[in-house]
């Protein structure tokens, strides 16, 4: 399963590299610098566990401080111009993270999966994917939807964040005590990574259109 | 309550199912607000367009119809007045110097008159630059011009001369409107006395313009008929209610209400 997941993440990677060549964008060299990240803590996680037969929980849980760094910044990045003044909500939010997670390795370990971090994050991605587009309702600005690079982005963002509830939900009982459930879990995080890595590919694709569009207007 | 293996993850398909459904629901639902809202800005820029056209047509009727008043003005008063005057000169023989001098000082009143009423054409040839006098003294040059005519007795009441305020593209409307609805009495009403009356109580402007015509049948001619179509659409631009009240023989009253300014 897990070469499946690598592959979408190289593919969307990929994409990222090529559809976003011509984006000078910061925003733009963070999304090929996170997609690249994926693809190495992806492998890392693979190969640590192949060779030392230890648990890889480490590697993911270093991982997801910068998952949730780059999803925060991509938020933002988008709200900006129909929101001014948003940064301070988008850092609170990563300090409430922050602090979760910190609060979870003094008290769990750096060894164990920080699930409650992640269901705090999840929820404050939810909360500002949603404000997101309560603020791109309620502007005066017109984007066309089928080519709009944040549109996309953060509806990816939506459907990967807002889908995994279950899986978080389930994900500790299930490892202890429910062994048989663990491949549908498998199931719907692969299900999840396809949607999420999918409509991000698409989403660079519409950058790309957007970058083609504005060097042709000149 | 101990569930069963295939139950769980039965449930854990199903509610992630759930879970993925509810976000495609919402962007189905801000995909068609967002495209709803661009139908609507679209179509707010259509109109505008239109307006603007319309605005733009509605200078060069007003340009040209000073034209026109400039040109029968020129031909029938002043042309007739210079035309005395050479006449006046040309008879003079100086050896008959007391006729000659009442001569000169007749062609002398002749060419100030001549003077007099190139001034007021002058005024007349600023009918967009009168706008920015006023609505109120705009209209008035036109009552004024119309009443020298000595064809019609008019009956003024003109509040907006009072106000020091304006709206630049209702004004310009407006004044077609009124230069229109006059152009129709002189055409088509046969009458004698026109009332105007101009109101504008607090932001509600009412124009009301009644005269002693031939009048016509509102419900056989509609408001279609005999140049009102024009009046009609000029009165929706600004926004306004057109009530045209008219019966065969018995005049006809048209009232204009709008938001002012």
């Amino acid at each position: 399963m897990s070469e499946v997941n690598l592959l979408l993440e190289f593919i969307c990677f990929a994409m990222a590299l090529y559809f976003l060549k011509g984006n000078n964008d910061k925003f733009a060299l963070f999304t090929k610098l996170y997609l690249g990240l994926v693809c190495v803590t992806e492998i890392s996680g693979f190969m640590w566990k192949l060779y030392t037969n230890k648990s890889n929980v480490w590697i993911y849980n270093i991982y997801i401080l910068f998952e949730v760094l780059y999803v925060s910044f991509g938020l933002y990045h988008f709200i900006k111009p129909f929101k001014k003044n948003a940064r301070p909500l988008y850092i609170s939010a990563y300090f409430v993270f922050i602090a979760v997670y910190l609060y979870g390795v003094f008290t769990r370990g750096a060894f164990k999966f920080q699930t409650t971090a992640i269901m705090v994050a999840s929820v404050l991605i939810v909360f500002l994917c949603l404000y997101y587009y309560y603020n791109l309702m309620k502007s005066d600005k017109i984007i066309s939807i089928r080519n709009s690079f944040g549109f996309w982005w953060v509806a990816a963002v939506l459907f990967f964040y807002f889908g995994s509830t279950v899986y978080n939900l389930f994900m500790n009982v299930i490892f202890s005590n429910k062994p048989f459930a663990y491949e549908i879990l498998v199931y719907i995080m692969l299900t999840l990574n396809a949607i999420l890595y999918g409509i991000w590919s698409y989403s660079f694709i519409c950058s790309s259109r957007h970058q083609k569009l504005l060097t042709s207007s000149y | 309550m101990q569930f069963s293996s295939s139950e769980i993850v039965n449930i854990i398909i199903l509610a992630t199912c759930v879970f993925l459904i509810a976000p495609v629901f919402l962007l189905i639902y801000i995909k068609e607000y967002l495209r709803k809202k661009r139908v609507h800005e679209e179509e707010k820029v259509t109109l505008n367009q239109k307006f603007e056209a319309e605005v733009l047509k509605t200078r060069i009727e007003v340009q040209e119809q000073t034209m026109q008043t400039i040109a029968a003005d020129l031909h029938d008063n002043i042309g007739q007045l210079l035309s005395l005057t050479a006449l006046n000169l040309n008879s003079i023989n100086i050896e008959h110097t007391e006729k000659a001098r009442q001569k000169i000082n007749n062609s002398i009143e002749l060419i100030n008159n001549s003077i007099r009423e190139l001034r007021a054409l002058a005024k007349l040839m600023q009918a967009e630059n009168i706008l920015m006098m006023g609505l109120g003294s705009a209209l008035q040059q036109e009552f004024n011009h119309i009443e020298k005519t000595g064809r019609y007795q008019l009956i003024i009441s003109n509040q907006l001369l009072e106000i020091n305020f304006a709206s630049p593209q209702k004004d310009l409307i407006l004044l077609r409107l009124v230069q229109e609805i006059f152009n129709n009495i002189i055409k088509h009403s046969n009458a004698n006395h026109i009332t105007v009356n101009i109101q504008l109580i607090e932001n509600h402007l009412d124009i009301i313009i009644t005269d002693d015509g031939i009048g016509f049948d509102v419900n056989q001619t509609g408001y279609n008929g005999l140049g009102l179509s024009s009046i009609r659409k000029r009165v929706e631009m600004v926004q306004g209610t057109l009530n045209i009240n008219s019966a065969v023989n018995q005049g006809t009253s048209i009232h204009i209400k709008l938001l002012y300014p």
